[in-house]
């Protein structure tokens, strides 16, 4: 007998089927195994497999000998407190050590971890597999009281914590064109994983994972290793930051996501001394603490879980609250920054409610893995539930003051129209850097490198930070977007008080910083000067009109969408290297600097080369990638296309850079550092407060009413000092130098 | 001559018009003083002993909206008001609508006095006495009749829903009023399927008050009185159609003339126009269907064993 295995199909559906099934059979190897290697050889992305040697296997004496040293404090608490009506001292010692040694009572600490551990008999942690084991599945609490249950390595994967970045709607983020990010629009992946920004200096990929060679004066000529880069805090331990999630489909490797470090945000014991950078044969990645101690102590993240990052965007590393800038690492410790990027720390000294003990999860409440940052936001951060409030409204209602019968109710009346931080956040600290100057490094002796040069760094309202409508959408360049509920036009920030610097100390600041700093004189200081005071200068005339056009057509409709309050927001600007054939009335595409050439060479130029050379950079300025997303991206900048010309030609030179500063300053929210006491009624209602109700768009005959309100003698706290006044004089203070 | 009476009443005409508008004039004057302060749409205190917030807003495109919109604030208030800062005592001022409301002759189609008597049989007025007012319901700042009857059922719904709801979605709110906690709305309504929809399409009041008011019945009853049979509602002589479709009866009448409205509103489902003779020829129209589809399906069936029997 014949059997035909396989006959060629001559019906036209037979041929249909076999040309479909030969594709799926392609396509499925082709995901399978062609498309990561392919991924890598194109981007340069790197994968391998994630060692750690704090991750080493205990033996149970060494393990039980561990479990009574992390409860000690918490047992011996406890123990005293049973034991405290014992009025015969070595009785009670007697007593409090039968009691520490007791197993139930043992079991009783906060740390279940333990127990869990010793039962099953883990000993050694070897990362999210140990974790897993138990919490494959987790379930998921929502806001609207329903359940689900997810698996826990997706829910994290596909966190923002993870990724940076999201491809779904939900930004709070116009562009210039006014359409609002990802929203009816084709989607394009945004987030900080591929939003420039002059405060770091460079991308996540440029940037993620260096090591520096310093000279510090202190070891006379001796080498030290530092360790720099984003990868310091974001949870992926891998050699560059998510990347194979920005592309349609694909999914960072399984080895990638073995480098997740859970217990940075769930121990209570984590040591930051083992967050450095190592290399191995791959490359270059941040080492973690895969101790087994860490993970024995293991419970639901506290506000020193996520301060250990997010301390850095509030207080900044060089406050002195900041627990993971005490604790630099055992080896290449890392780089602390100077100048902090809002001077507004989270901790019981200087916020109210971490006085109070309150958990930041308290107000930012999880969905599994997913924190919720609030609905409103300028800075293009992606958000993993962008319809989550996180709110003060929400904990204090809509009335919130309570004190003194005629002042609570008045003072409420303001809550429709000034946001609770505009009062209650009247200062922030002293090191906020306001412009930074990339181009022009300085050298540090004492951490024998070059670093950028902060030239305005202020804790002040009108400098440091500055007050706009705000009704929760932000440009595509972090400007707050709101408008004066009169809806007149008189309030044009974009054009006004967002690209000028006015204020008389700041330029008396700058100047005096400018000089010491670069050695300039008057003459020349002042010319250095003109490009920040008034970043519109740097515009060309055909540039403004339509920076003008694009401001009325795309973006006051924007602005007058809902309610805006008046809210505080930090300013910033930074000169960088610009690729300007990306530019638009609103900016042009800032370029990145490699960490190690510019720390340790001081050339900026040099540094930013050695940046842009990077293959995923290079990928940016070819067909797919503009296909892809930069042409969208640059339609949200202002500018009609992406421009793919390379900015270095085949001989190595350089084309169409200049360094700029960008047109305008980015505005970032300040919601902690929150003052108990906040301003008083005369810090803004005197002719000299700390709010322009002019810039703020009020009438002349408005402006006259709220600065000479006839009924401000009746309140009290108006007897208070007004701390805060502005300086008049601008020309009395430039004729002091 | 003629020329001569026509000025003198012309000018007369002329200032009485002027007359009647200062007066309006001088009340928007007077207010504009109380709106630098109650213009702020969150002037508010929580009130130590409840816990509610109170709200002292009057936001002044509203009330030039609202039917009070010609009274100027010290017509209602007392006049001592206009000092700043008030007097403690002006604190326990004391105003009901029926003050105005009882005796005119112009009032009366509203029902004041039967909206008075039912208020006072009401489960509101009878566990809570006079601590409980017209004002915890209505804003007299912001009322308007017409609100009722000209919108669309679905906002009515929402807007008088709003009102209960100010206190009655908030359990700690009910228990400092009502000294017990009372379990969530959604639980103690969890017997109403689809609740979401009947909160979207129904009033409160629709279950919670005895129907046969002549305007919006004010006898809030209590809960265990309230509707809970679901025929009340769904069936052909639905209690909705006297009160919440009472206007939209009327609407349609008006719109769509009235013999149309009455074949439409011969439905089950309130707000949907079912019709019992459409409904009638979709059921044979389906018979239809099913009796030629198995006819069809029998015959192939028959041919196809023929077929097979045939080889």
């Amino acid at each position: 007998m014949k059997i035909k295995y396989f006959k060629f199909p001559k019906s036209k559906t037979g041929k249909l089927i076999l040309t479909l099934g030969v594709i799926i059979v392609l396509g499925g190897i082709f995901t399978q195994f062609l498309y990561e290697p392919l991924f890598e050889w194109y981007t340069g992305v790197k994968n391998g497999k994630l060692t750690y040697d704090s991750s080493v296997k205990l033996t149970d004496e060494e393990f039980n000998s561990l479990a009574k040293e992390l409860t000690y404090q918490d047992r011996l608490q406890r123990a005293e407190e049973m034991t405290k009506d014992e009025k015969d001292p070595f009785t009670r010692k007697v007593k409090m050590e039968m009691l520490m040694n007791t197993p139930s009572f043992i079991h009783q600490t906060k740390f279940n971890h333990i127990k869990y551990f010793r039962d099953a008999g883990i000993r050694q942690y070897k990362g999210p597999e140990t974790c897993l084991k138990c919490h494959e599945d987790i379930t998921v609490r929502h806001s609207d009281g329903s359940t689900s249950k997810v698996n826990t390595m997706d829910d994290i994967v596909n966190s923002v914590h993870f990724q940076f970045q999201r491809r779904a709607a939900g930004f709070s983020t116009y562009g210039f064109d006014g359409k609002q990010v990802n929203q009816n629009t084709r989607p394009i992946p945004v987030g900080k994983i591929d939003r420039a920004c002059g405060i770091p200096g460079s991308f996540s990929w440029t940037g993620w994972a260096e090591l520096i060679k310093t000279k510090p004066d202190s070891l006379h000529g001796k080498i030290l290793l530092r360790s720099e880069g984003c990868g310091q805090c974001h949870i992926g331990g891998n050699y560059q930051p998510a990347t194979e999630d920005m592309m349609p489909f694909g999914n960072v490797p399984k080895s990638a996501k073995e480098g997740i470090d859970c217990l940075i945000c769930h121990s209570q014991t984590y040591d930051m001394n083992e967050k450095y950078v190592i290399k191995d044969n791959v490359g270059l990645r941040w080492n973690e603490d895969r101790s087994m101690k860490a993970a024995m102590t293991v419970t639901k993240p506290t506000n020193t879980n996520c301060l250990y990052c997010h301390q850095h965007n509030f207080g900044g590393d060089t406050y002195s609250g900041n627990v993971a800038a005490h604790n630099l690492g055992y080896k290449n410790p890392r780089i602390l920054h100077a100048g902090a990027k809002r001077g507004m720390p989270f901790s019981p000294e200087e916020d109210v409610h971490a006085a109070a003990g309150v958990q930041c999860l308290d107000c930012h409440v999880p969905e599994g893995h997913k924190i919720p940052r609030g609905t409103k936001g300028t800075d293009l951060v992606a958000n993993d539930l962008p319809n989550k409030s996180v709110a003060c409204e929400n904990c204090h209602t809509s009335a919130p003051h309570t004190k003194n019968e005629l002042e609570r109710v008045i003072l409420n009346g303001h809550v429709a129209r000034v946001a609770c931080e505009t009062c209650h956040i009247p200062y922030l600290r002293d090191d906020n850097v306001v412009l930074r100057d990339w181009v022009h490094p300085t050298y540090n002796k004492e951490e024998g490198m070059y670093v950028y040069t902060d030239i305005l760094k202020s804790g002040k309202p009108d400098i440091g930070f500055n007050y706009f409508w705000y009704n929760g959408n932000g440009t595509f360049l972090a400007g707050a977007l709101g408008n004066n509920p009169n809806k007149s036009d008189r309030y044009d920030p974009l054009m006004d008080q967002m690209t000028n610097i006015t204020n008389p100390e700041a330029l008396l600041e700058i100047k005096n910083n400018v000089k010491n700093d670069f050695n300039m004189n008057d003459e020349q200081a002042l010319k250095y000067m003109q490009a920040v005071t008034n970043t519109l200068s740097q515009l060309s005339p055909g540039m403004i009109a339509e920076r003008e056009k694009d401001i009325t057509e795309h973006l006051t409709s924007v602005s007058n969408l809902g309610d805006s309050k008046i809210y505080p927001f930090k300013l910033f600007n930074a000169y960088m290297y610009e690729d300007m054939s990306n530019q638009g009335p609103f900016g042009a595409m800032i370029l990145p600097f490699d960490y190690p050439t510019y720390y340790e060479t001081g050339n900026s130029l040099e540094a930013m080369k050695v940046a842009i050379k990077n293959p995923i950079i290079k990928r940016m300025y070819q067909y797919p990638f503009k296909k892809y997303m930069m042409d969208d991206f640059m339609r949200y900048f202002g500018v009609k296309t992406w421009s793919d010309v390379y900015p270095i030609d085949n001989k190595g030179n350089l084309r169409n850079i200049q360094p700029h500063w960008m047109r305008q300053f980015g505005t970032l929210m300040l919601n902690h550092s929150i003052k108990k006491e906040g301003l008083a009624c005369a810090s803004c209602h005197s002719p000299n407060g700390v709010l322009d109700f002019k810039k703020l768009g009020y009438s002349a005959e408005r402006i006259k009413d709220l600065t000479h309100l006839k009924e401000l003698k009746y309140f009290k706290t108006n007897t208070k000092e007004v701390k805060v006044t502005k300086i008049n004089s601008k020309k009395e203070i430039l004729s002091k130098r | 001559m003629k020329k001569i009476i026509f000025a003198f009443t012309s000018v007369i005409l002329l200032s009485l018009h002027l007359f009647a508008n200062t007066k309006i004039v001088d009340a928007k004057e007077i207010n504009q003083n109380c709106f630098r302060c109650h213009s702020m749409a969150t002037l508010s205190y929580k009130d130590e002993s409840t816990g509610i917030i109170k709200n002292l807003a009057v936001i002044p495109d509203e009330f030039y909206k609202s039917n009070h919109k010609n009274l100027s604030c010290i017509d209602c208030h007392s006049k001592d008001f206009q000092k700043f800062p008030h007097a403690a005592n002006l604190k326990k001022e004391n105003l009901y609508c029926l003050d105005c409301h009882k005796n005119e002759e112009k009032f009366k189609k509203f029902h004041f006095q039967t909206i008075e008597e039912e208020f006072k049989q009401s489960i509101h007025y009878k566990k809570m006495g006079d601590k409980f007012t017209c004002f915890d319901c209505h804003d007299p700042h912001s009322f308007k009749i017409n609100a009722r009857v000209n919108r669309e059922i679905k906002e009515t719904v929402l807007y008088d829903n709003q009102i209960c709801l100010k206190c009655h979605d908030n359990t700690s709110t009910i228990k400092n009023l009502s000294g017990q906690l009372l379990p969530a709305l959604n639980v103690s309504h969890s017997w109403l399927p689809h609740i979401d929809l009947h909160w979207k399409s129904v009033r409160c009041i629709d279950c919670h008050t005895s129907p046969n008011a002549p305007g919006v019945s004010h006898l809030i009853l209590p809960k265990d009185q309230a509707v809970k049979n679901c025929v009340e509602c769904h069936s052909k002589n639905s209690i909705l159609l006297q009160s919440l479709y009472k206007f939209q009866t009327k609407q349609e009448r008006d719109r769509e003339g009235f013999i149309n409205a009455v074949i439409l509103n011969n439905s089950y489902v309130i707000g949907a126009t079912r019709n019992y003779y459409l409904n009638l020829l979709s059921f044979i129209i389906f018979g239809i269907v099913l009796a030629a589809l198995s006819i069809h399906g029998i015959l192939r069936w028959k041919s196809h064993k023929g077929t097979l029997d045939g080889k």
